[in-house]
């Protein structure tokens, strides 16, 4: 090791205060970065401990379904009844319970629907418009008929938005159930006209459909320990917050539909060939894809039709939710992921797509399924179900539900030859978004967190999980989130909010959401607190919310719990301000240290002199007659000797400053004369606000070079500007923060000292010669091809003032 | 007093589509190089939206992936892409490149000024009419401060001053 590293001296520190029950500083501008966040959380309870963890008196309620619908193709619509058997397993008396009636949000008079804001200056795109008309032609939300107690009365309710609240005849004592049918129809949205995260997509060149089912039925809303109800109206972008439970569905479709859904199939015999039943017994033994149904099979089926309809039955154990899709297009494909796990040693990984999705799908599709519960079983927990399905839904889809996945990304099909190919990143853009979708079973659909109030805790730790996925897929992913690098453009913008902020108020959503959390956690795990301790305290995490409700706090205390690492400067910074990394090397200053002996100090100090520069005026002087010169007798001894010259009085302020040392001290002096140590003193100023780890590289005169890391708590004092010592017998040559791009640091223009001119990114591309003047010479030639054409942007409805 | 409008239907129209978890952005940066002494505007966006939204003509079976396709998507896509000055006078931007990194695509435009003007008119409509819930941002680095902008749904030109 060149260098040893001590603190600089004392920093003024100001104390805080407290007034009236709060921490304010009222003194200075003094702002403690490293203020515990026990002001800001919730107080720990018998439900949520101090720790992080479940509590001793932890509950939360069960809602089991029973479900029969029925798809009417034809007219896009479901038509269905269910019972619900809710149990409560609260401390609490329910007079009555909260109904989730999301498909409500595609009413005319839904909150979301009627605060859609207008452009900023009377613009009107072609999609806007398509959509609008879509709605006028378009009767959305839930048409239900009956809402009655097993085996009891109608039941009286009251419908608000998104919303129902269900008034039971008797109060639901703490752990009694209550058994409540409903009956509803509803139509479904047209996805790629209405936007949403279920619905139907026509093909047109077949004529022909495939449905993804979802928010497609009553749901129970939440009651919970914090906040009671959770019956925050379904605007559009804060998704659920559901219950556990067990599920038998029953959904008669088409006879010639393939039918995908959350949970196990319970009847094959009656809806599958024995063809289909053996090469699913062939799929459960392999480590690569076995189709089920076969591509030529699906075109037949496609083309066939049929009026008959069959019932396929699925059961479901503990799932917060239920999905589906079908359609008579899909080839089916499936492998066996086997793990280590009592409950699950198989999980079926499975791909449902229409034809269009050839020839991408199957090669990538149930792969990318088996090498997510591959990575994120070794972060969090086994893969909890039996089953992990990915779909390809419309091509923009993404969406999550227990044990199924809708996807999108296709090849694209030229129109003359007919032939479908894919691109580099229409490939990896499918990987990762199965990768994402597959994780979000982890994330919240298992460890259950509260969706419509905080979208990071789903998005953002399944972000970064999916960040590490794609790192163990292949060497240099192209990854578009996780890196610290990928952040800054974000977390340097003004139009931005905490990530502790209501789903529906967030600002730059994919940023805020999933790009910054999913940085955080790579920020923590990199550099701030190391692999094992992150690896371990993250495991625990997901071990101890897993089938249970986890809110920011759990999370925050969980990771400090399972680590000794005090982060609430880390969450106070990333997850409660705007503030960003930029921290500059302002200054450095190189000190040798003196013997004090002027017979050594002083001819050193001569030489130094020497090799200062010159003055112009002094050069330029040098033929100027002088008066000295003139008359000699002006010179004395201060002529004869420079003020280098040892005197008596040197000497013996010499020996005085020797005698003066303890015997430590003078032996500390002669060792670092004699080892030629080097003092260096590095300023860095926090620009950004946002306290950071120092990840330094050392470059030394003689070519090595060395890695430091400091410590965030170098700010806990002075949050603004610190200094370090840096002691080295090597010369220093320059200094380099954060060469390896860890923190997020928005201007690495003040990185290095001594400074280098930074060259932007557009710089960098004029200066790179690969493609860069076949480019130019392109543009040239097609902007010229383009000449005359209007350069106005298209696609805009063209609006006029109407004078009539 | 109530306005009334005359609405005509013009061009072609793309397919859109919404969705929860694929967030379609494109991130433009302007800001003025003392080396180069030149206003620099920089486009990043999310290659695979660019192939989806422009595959019909990249004249290209692989997406992005050869220059000719780069050079025709940077083209269309800097077209709702333009800037005035305090004055209302455009000020024209020239097309200098375009390149692939990871899942990104830029687009790298110049103009020679002094400064990034002190108060700017922007219109940034690239891609926005194939996802009506895309969110395209701007940061604009003046020498001591940084003005951001967010446009979305319909949004047209917006106003952005340094001080």
């Amino acid at each position: 090791m060149k260098t040893k590293m001590i603190i600089p001296g004392c920093l003024a520190l100001l104390l805080s205060i407290s007034v009236n029950g709060q921490v304010s500083q009222t003194k200075g501008s003094f702002e403690d970065k490293f203020r515990q966040l026990d002001e800001i959380l919730p107080t720990a309870n018998t439900y949520r401990t101090a720790s992080g963890a479940p509590g001793n008196a932890y509950w939360q309620q069960r809602a089991d379904y029973f479900i029969d619908a029925r798809l009417d193709e034809e007219n896009q619509r479901i038509i269905a009844s269910e019972t619900i058997t809710y149990t409560n397993n609260s401390p609490d008396i329910l007079r009555y319970l909260w109904i989730q009636l999301d498909q409500n949000r595609f009413r005319n008079d839904a909150i979301g629907r009627s605060t859609e804001t207008a452009a900023n200056d009377d613009r009107l795109s072609f999609a806007t418009l398509r959509r609008e008309r879509a709605f006028d032609d378009f009767e959305g939300g839930f048409q239900i008929s009956r809402v009655q107690e097993v085996r009891g009365d109608i039941l009286n309710t009251q419908l608000n938005g998104t919303m129902m609240r269900v008034n039971l005849d008797e109060a639901l004592e703490p752990g009694d159930s209550v058994g409540i049918e409903i009956d509803w129809e509803h139509n479904i949205i047209h996805q790629s006209v209405i936007g949403g995260r279920g619905g139907y997509e026509h093909f047109e060149d077949s004529d022909t459909y495939q449905f993804a089912l979802s928010q497609w039925y009553p749901r129970v809303a939440s009651y919970t320990d914090y906040e009671g109800w959770t019956n925050r109206q379904f605007i559009g972008r804060g998704e659920f917050t559901l219950e556990f439970g067990d599920f038998e569905v029953h959904l008669t479709v088409p006879a010639d539909h393939i039918v995908a859904a959350t949970g196990e199939l319970q009847n094959a015999n009656d809806v599958l060939s024995d063809e289909q039943q053996d090469r699913l017994e062939t799929a459960a033994e392999s480590e690569t894809p076995v189709f089920i149904v076969t591509p030529e099979e699906a075109m037949a089926n496609q083309e066939a039709g049929t009026d008959e309809m069959v019932t396929w039955v699925f059961e479901a154990e503990n799932v917060r939710d239920f999905a589906w899709a079908s359609s008579r297009k899909y080839i089916w494909d499936a492998l066996g992921h086997q793990q280590d796990d009592e409950d699950n040693p198989l999980v079926m990984a499975m791909s449902f797509y229409p034809p269009e999705a050839e020839p991408l799908w199957s090669q990538f599709s149930t792969h990318s399924v088996a090498h997510t519960m591959d990575v994120y079983s070794r972060f969090s927990f086994n893969y909890p179900y039996p089953t992990a399905i990915s779909v390809n839904a419309w091509e923009a889809g993404g969406m999550e539900y227990p044990m199924i996945t809708f996807n999108g990304y296709r090849p694209e099909e030229d129109e003359e030859s007919g032939e479908r190919t894919y691109s580099r990143n229409t490939k990896y853009g499918l990987i990762s978004v199965i990768i994402h979708e597959i994780g979000h079973i982890y994330f919240p659909m298992t460890v259950n967190s509260d969706e419509r109030q905080w979208t990071w805790m789903d998005e953002g730790l399944n972000t970064f999980l999916q960040f590490l996925a794609e790192r163990e897929w292949e060497d240099d992913y192209p990854s578009r989130r996780g890196d610290p690098a990928n952040i800054t453009g974000f977390m340097r913008s003004e139009n931005q909010v905490p990530i502790m902020t209501n789903s529906e108020s967030i600002l730059q959503f994919g940023n805020n959401a999933y790009g910054k959390p999913a940085t955080a956690l790579t920020v923590l795990r990199e550099t701030v607190m190391g692999r094992e301790l992150f690896d371990f305290a993250f495991r625990e995490y997901a071990e101890r919310w897993k089938f249970k409700r986890p809110t920011p706090s759990d999370f925050f205390r969980t990771m400090e719990d399972a680590s000794a690492v005090d982060l609430d400067w880390f969450w106070r910074g990333w997850f409660y301000s705007t503030d960003h990394v930029d921290i500059a090397i302002s200054d450095v200053r190189e000190y040798r240290i003196s013997s004090q002996d002027p017979e050594i100090e002083f001819p050193i100090e001569r030489e130094e002199e020497a090799e200062e520069p010159i003055s112009l005026t002094q050069i330029r002087n040098e033929d100027l007659p002088k008066r000295v010169d003139e008359f000699p007798e002006l010179e004395d001894i201060y002529n004869e000797n420079d003020e280098f010259t040892v005197s008596n009085a040197d000497r013996n302020e010499y020996t005085t400053f020797r005698d003066s040392l303890e015997d430590w001290e003078l032996e500390l002096l002669d060792e670092s004369i004699a080892e030629g140590l080097l003092v260096y003193f590095i300023d860095f100023d926090n620009i950004g606000g946002l306290v950071m780890p120092l990840p330094l590289r050392i470059n030394y005169d003689d070519g090595e070079t060395q890695d430091m890391l400091i410590p965030a708590e170098i700010w806990r004092q002075s949050p603004q500007q610190v200094s370090r010592m840096i002691l080295s017998t090597t010369p220093i040559s320059s200094i380099e923060l954060d060469p390896q791009l860890r923190i997020a640091d928005v201007d690495m223009s003040n990185n290095r000292y001594p400074q280098e001119i930074q060259r932007s990114r557009l710089e960098l591309y004029r200066s790179s010669n690969q493609g860069r003047n076949l480019m130019a010479d392109l543009l040239v030639e097609l902007q010229e091809a383009e000449t005359g054409e209007d350069a106005e942007p298209g696609n805009e409805v063209p609006l006029e003032p109407n004078t009539e | 007093m109530l306005r009334k409008c005359l609405l005509i239907l013009a061009g072609s129209l793309l397919a859109t589509a919404v969705h929860a978890h694929r967030l379609q952005t494109v991130l433009t940066t302007i800001s003025w190089n003392p080396n180069t002494q030149l206003v620099e505007v920089i486009h990043q966006t999310h290659a695979h939206d660019v192939e989806y939204a422009l595959f019909d003509m990249l004249e290209s079976q692989n997406g992005l992936e050869n220059i000719r396709a780069q050079a025709l998507a940077s083209i269309e896509l800097v077209k709702s892409f333009r800037l005035w000055d305090g004055a209302g006078n455009e000020i024209s931007l020239s097309l200098v490149g375009a390149e692939l990194e990871a899942d990104y695509f830029y687009i790298y435009q110049e103009v020679d000024l002094d400064e990034v003007p002190p108060d700017l008119r922007i219109e940034h409509g690239m891609l926005r009419n194939n996802w009506p819930e895309m969110q395209n941002y701007l940061n604009v680095e003046y020498a001591d401060s940084l003005k951001s902008l967010i446009f979305s749904g319909d949004d047209g030109r917006k106003s952005l001053s340094r001080n």
